[in-house]
């Protein structure tokens, strides 16, 4: 009886039912949106928290001239002092160093057809072509990203599987020629723990060995990219080399040194205090060109207040919408009521009451919202799949919101009517 | 069969109330067919739906058939309507969409019959004012004539004892009038006690008894 009257209902006004369904589901689309923000940001937190009142100051070595690097060379124990620059970096100043570096690693590969989406530059449009060398072998410049210890347990870089990097694994001493890595979420399909990979880094061969995965959606930031996802990169950890055996490999070291000193140093500190800190570094290590350059607040502070300021915005509209879309429902029905005057009268002496009356308006209210929200649910829970369960909940409570809303008035209007007034207005 | 006592009943009106029913009284036996004029505005809606069980009074005793209608809640109301009267409304409304056949089986859904019982007595009281043949027509499809004898149709559909009518023959031609009069009477005649208010003289003469409403309470003339 109730659907009869309702459907029947609906069918006087199709179109602004229609209309005020849509809207429902654009509110619901918001909401949803404010949802996956708040579990986006929810899921960062513990990185935010770490980067909680820290400023970053990027360093960099002086000779950006090629005179300048080759003269440096040329002076005694060159590398030697580089190496502790590095070492001083990394074990005795007293802030936070970050090395966190994007490099390509060439590989090469019997795997003809390697996923695109490993390639560096495929985020841009344009994925780098695999070159060929001397004997006709193919190399790809896969996507690659280098962290030192630090950095490593600064970024919550956490395991799908396999086992993490140690201590020793950032040190290139019992296993010449062999680095472990972990691989991004997406390489899951085309590797497995254990293999190998045969790389070109620097000009350098080394053999990758695959000892482990992180989890999808796992990042790093740094000054100047706020959030890299480390899904299709390769994660090496930074390596400190022993002293050179001969000449190319010296050459080598010079070019990985000079890369891994341009680090980031964090601190909560005030910039005179880490800038003592650099001269104390530049000291022990007998290296002058040496500076502290840029300072910002974190990228990533920046880059969440950008994304609540969406947040924020999303939220209005979405306030907006519940409002309008209960107003909109509930003047429908207010003009419903007035219009049926007579059909309510009807059924009243056919044996209805009020209270059925208002069933029914009810009823209307709640297919209203409750159809476009089943289905708005139900489209989300199957395209976005990660959903956690009490997303269910929360549509479920924004609907039933709206229709608090929408009903109130209704009540209220409904409360006034007399049935003396049903045939007042009748005659 | 209906004993009505000192019955009161008064609307707001702004700030104030203006009394309609200033202390009604009256008798209905159980087969009679009353009439009941009175001044537009006298309040003869009132007191017919008061009767009815559509609206309670602010005071006064209504009895029908020795119960106390006066102290019912608005279910048992609804319950006292649907068991006991046949109310006809004022030009003959119908809920235009919704076709004859649910038009006239609206009250039986109320009385939750099942779809088949309702069929049987839709079809049964359509045969009765010989009208089956509009079953299936959408009420908008319908002339005067026929939306009336419809709406009669839904009234007595339950088969009360009691037919209430607000104004039965208000905007009818001379020949629908007789023919709804004809029909009042045939019913009267198989028992039902009917309750009329009008304005025609016609109407009244064919009724056992005439009351008027004036100054808010019944006199018998
Ligand atoms: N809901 C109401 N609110 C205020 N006044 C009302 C209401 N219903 C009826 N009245 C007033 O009560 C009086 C009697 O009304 P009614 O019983 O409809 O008269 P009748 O049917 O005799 O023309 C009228 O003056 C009318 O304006
Ligand atoms: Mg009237």
């Amino acid at each position: 009886m109730i659907y009869k009257e309702v459907k029947e209902s609906i069918a006087r006004r199709k179109l602004f039912t229609l209309f005020i369904m849509i809207g429902v589901m654009i509110f619901l689309t918001t909401v949803t949106i404010l949802i996956q923000s708040y579990i986006n940001i929810m899921q960062k937190e513990a990185l935010i928290d770490s980067f909680e009142g820290l400023n970053v100051y990027q360093i960099s070595d002086t000779l950006l001239e090629d005179d300048d690097f080759q003269s440096y060379l040329n002076e005694p124990n060159s590398l030697e002092r580089v190496k502790s620059l590095y070492e001083y970096l990394e074990d005795d100043i007293n802030e936070k160093f970050i090395y966190n570096f994007e490099q390509p690693i060439e590989m090469s590969t019997d795997i003809d057809d390697i996923e695109e989406e490993f390639l560096q530059g495929y985020e841009e449009g344009n994925p780098l072509p695999p070159a060929e060398d001397e004997d006709g072998d193919l190399y790809y410049s896969l996507k690659a990203v280098q962290l030192n210890e630090q950095a490593f347990e600064m970024f919550p870089v956490n395991l799908s599987e396999g086992t993490s990097f140690t201590a020793e694994d950032f040190h290139h001493a019992n296993n010449p020629g062999v680095i472990p890595i972990l691989l991004g979420a997406d390489y899951a399909d085309t590797y497995q723990i254990g293999d190998t990979l045969h790389v070109n880094y620097l000009f350098e061969e080394f053999h990758l060995e695959v000892q482990g995965f992180v989890e999808s959606d796992s990042f790093v930031t740094s000054p100047q990219l706020p959030e890299t996802y480390l899904d299709r990169y390769i994660i090496m950890p930074a390596q400190e080399f022993e002293d050179p055996s001969d000449n190319t490999e010296e050459e080598f070291q010079q070019r990985h040194y000079f890369q891994m000193i341009n680090g980031a140093i964090y601190s909560s500190e005030e910039r005179n205090v880490v800038e003592e800190e650099i001269e104390s570094a530049k000291a022990a290590a007998d290296f002058p060109h040496f500076e502290l350059m840029g300072y910002s607040t974190t990228v990533l502070g920046d880059f969440f207040d950008a994304v609540e300021e969406n947040i924020y915005w999303v939220l209005c509209l979405s306030i907006v919408l519940l409002i309008a879309c209960s107003l909109s429902i509930s003047t429908l029905m207010i003009k419903k009521i007035h219009d049926n005057y007579r059909n309510m009268m009807i059924h009243l002496i056919s044996g209805g009451t009020m209270k059925s009356l208002f069933q029914y308006f009810l009823a209307e209210v709640f297919i209203t919202v409750g159809i476009p929200g089943a289905f708005i649910t139900f489209l989300f829970m199957t395209v976005l799949q990660d959903l956690p369960p009490l997303y269910v909940l929360v549509m479920a409570a924004s609907v039933v919101g709206m229709i608090l809303l929408a009903v109130i008035p209704i009540y209220i209007q409904f409360r006034r009517l007399t049935i003396s007034m049903l045939l007042k207005r009748e005659e | 069969m209906i004993e009505v006592k000192d019955l009161k009943k008064s609307y707001p009106f702004g700030k104030s109330k203006i009394e309609v029913l200033k202390g009604v009284n009256l008798a209905v036996e159980k087969g009679d067919m009353i009439a009941i004029m009175g001044r537009s505005g006298s309040g003869k809606s009132t007191l017919l739906n008061i009767l009815a069980g559509l609206d309670q009074p602010d005071s006064g005793i209504y009895l029908y058939e020795e119960s106390r209608i006066t102290d019912k809640r608005m279910d048992e109301l609804a319950n006292f309507r649907k068991k006991n009267i046949g109310f006809i409304l004022q030009n003959y409304p119908l809920i235009d969409s919704k076709n004859v056949a649910e038009n006239v089986g609206l009250p039986l859904r109320y009385s939750k019959k099942s779809n088949k019982q309702r069929e049987t007595e839709v079809t049964q009281v359509l045969d009765t004012l010989g009208i089956n043949y509009l079953k299936h027509r959408w009420v908008d499809m319908l002339s005067g004539g026929e939306a009336q004898r419809v709406a009669i149709a839904r009234a007595l559909v339950q088969h009360p004892d009691l037919i209430l009518a607000d104004e039965p023959t208000g905007s009818l031609d001379e020949e629908t009038e007789k023919d709804i009069l004809d029909l009042c009477k045939r019913l009267n005649h198989q028992g039902k006690t009917i309750i009329l208010v009008t304005h025609d003289q016609h109407v009244a003469a064919v009724c056992h008894k005439v009351y008027y409403i004036q100054g808010g309470t019944v006199v018998d003339k």
